[in-house]
């Protein structure tokens, strides 16, 4: 929870630009930043504030090669633009999250009490569209493996193809899982990036996944991922 | 009306970088680079104290910063605090990841001396209110706070340093943090 006492919320935000809060309560004020004003003003304020102490890190030469990993990686210029597109997208997501709370909340309680012999998934997420609570897809994480079941028809349209993603938590930097297979069921191992706080995302690629290593088409369906 | 080049100061110079890089400049991108790497992966590597960590939470932070250039926003003042906190907040999340091995690893012989306001006699921290704020505070408070800032410790990870319970050590950082704020007047 994000306090709304001043007082805490400026502590809270101290502590957050220090570091010292662990990855959970971290997480937490890092998805809050874009919709609490007064929560980034606070991270502004203490990051200005204390920046004169990044001097006492002595400078030091990166690896020669860095810059190339870096360029090597970025996505095109036109690629580059989705990233507004993808918090758009979140946006709207998150406005139709209370929406989708009934349909999640018996989807999970199916989840959790079907009989597994391996037991309950530690991770699941509902995916659906930014701007449609009926959820397409059901996402399940445990034991290592990420697991995805249709719930309703989402065929890929015609010449391409789509493309799981995680965002993970405190991050907005979409990392690539794997090309759903005609069908719609999907199997993968477990990404470290799985976690409370994290994203599953599906956008409308070339055939053969993103050629960038970021999306370069749509974001089509969005899911949380919440801990069971 | 002709109006004459204001030369550029290096605040000034990054806040340009970056508005070219939200235009989509990869060269923009490359000189910021060029600029800022060896301040960021210093910043990165106190707090991960290895090299190979250190260039990835260099790496993710210039793709961020590629991407998401326009949350370099007007309500921010300072371009170099903005860069800075991209690289520290991306470090502190692998420090979190790696945690376990980071503990459990003897630490590089330039953290074995731990962050003093001596360190660094050039920097803009001689003279600034910032560091006469500092020196006022308690000394656990003040040592918490620089473990915390420069070496990403956690308040774990202090307690743990400084053999204090958990509770004593986020209260002297809480009021270290208060004290702070009280005596740089905002």
């Amino acid at each position: 929870m994000i306090p709304t006492e001043p007082e805490e919320l400026d502590a809270l935000a101290g502590e957050y630009v220090l570091g010292t809060l662990d990855a959970e309560a971290a997480a937490e004020v890092a998805a809050a930043l874009e919709a609490n004003a007064a929560l980034r003003r606070a991270v502004i304020s203490w990051e200005e504030r204390l920046h004169p102490l990044a001097d006492l890190a002595p400078p030091a030469d990166p690896p020669l090669d860095l810059w190339d990993r870096i360029a090597a990686n970025l996505p095109s210029a036109g690629a580059a633009r989705q990233g507004p597109a993808l918090r758009r997208a979140l946006a709207l997501w998150r406005a139709n999250a209370i929406a989708a709370t009934a349909i999640a909340a018996s989807l999970l309680a199916y989840v959790l009490l079907r009989p597994a012999p391996s037991g309950p998934p530690a991770w699941v997420a509902l995916l659906h569209a930014p701007t449609a609570p009926a959820p397409v897809w059901l996402a399940t994480a445990g034991n290592g493996a990420l697991r995805l079941d249709p719930i309703a028809a989402y065929p890929a349209p015609p010449g391409r193809d789509l493309e799981l993603w995680v965002i993970p938590a405190g991050s907005k930097v979409p990392r690539p899982l794997g090309l759903i297979p005609a069908g719609g069921r999907f199997v993968g191992a477990q990404p470290p990036a799985l976690g409370s706080g994290a994203v599953l995302a599906i956008s409308i690629e070339p055939k053969g996944g993103s050629p960038t290593g970021l999306p370069t088409g749509p974001v089509v369906l969005i899911g949380d991922v919440r801990g069971t | 009306m002709y109006e004459p080049p204001t030369p550029l100061t290096p605040p000034r110079m990054a806040r340009d970088l970056i508005a070219a890089i939200q235009r989509g400049s990869e060269p923009a991108l490359r000189e910021l680079y060029r600029r800022e790497s060896r301040r960021l992966f210093g910043i990165a590597r106190r707090i991960l104290g290895r090299d190979d960590l250190a260039a990835e939470a260099l790496q993710e932070a210039f793709l961020q910063v590629w991407q998401n250039a326009a949350s370099f926003t007007p309500e921010r003042g300072d371009a170099a605090a903005w860069l800075t906190g991209i690289v520290r907040y991306r470090a502190l999340d692998l420090r979190r990841r790696h945690a376990r091995e980071m503990s459990a690893e003897p630490m590089p012989a330039d953290r074995l001396t731990e962050p003093a306001l001596e360190d660094s006699p050039e920097a803009r921290l001689v003279e600034s209110a910032l560091r006469r704020c500092l020196e006022a505070l308690e000394g656990n408070q003040r040592q918490s706070i620089l473990l915390a800032y420069v070496e990403g410790l956690s308040h774990a990870d202090i307690a743990v340093r400084s053999a204090a319970p958990l509770g004593t050590v986020k209260s002297w950082v809480r009021r270290g943090l208060l004290s702070l704020k009280a005596c740089l007047g905002a």
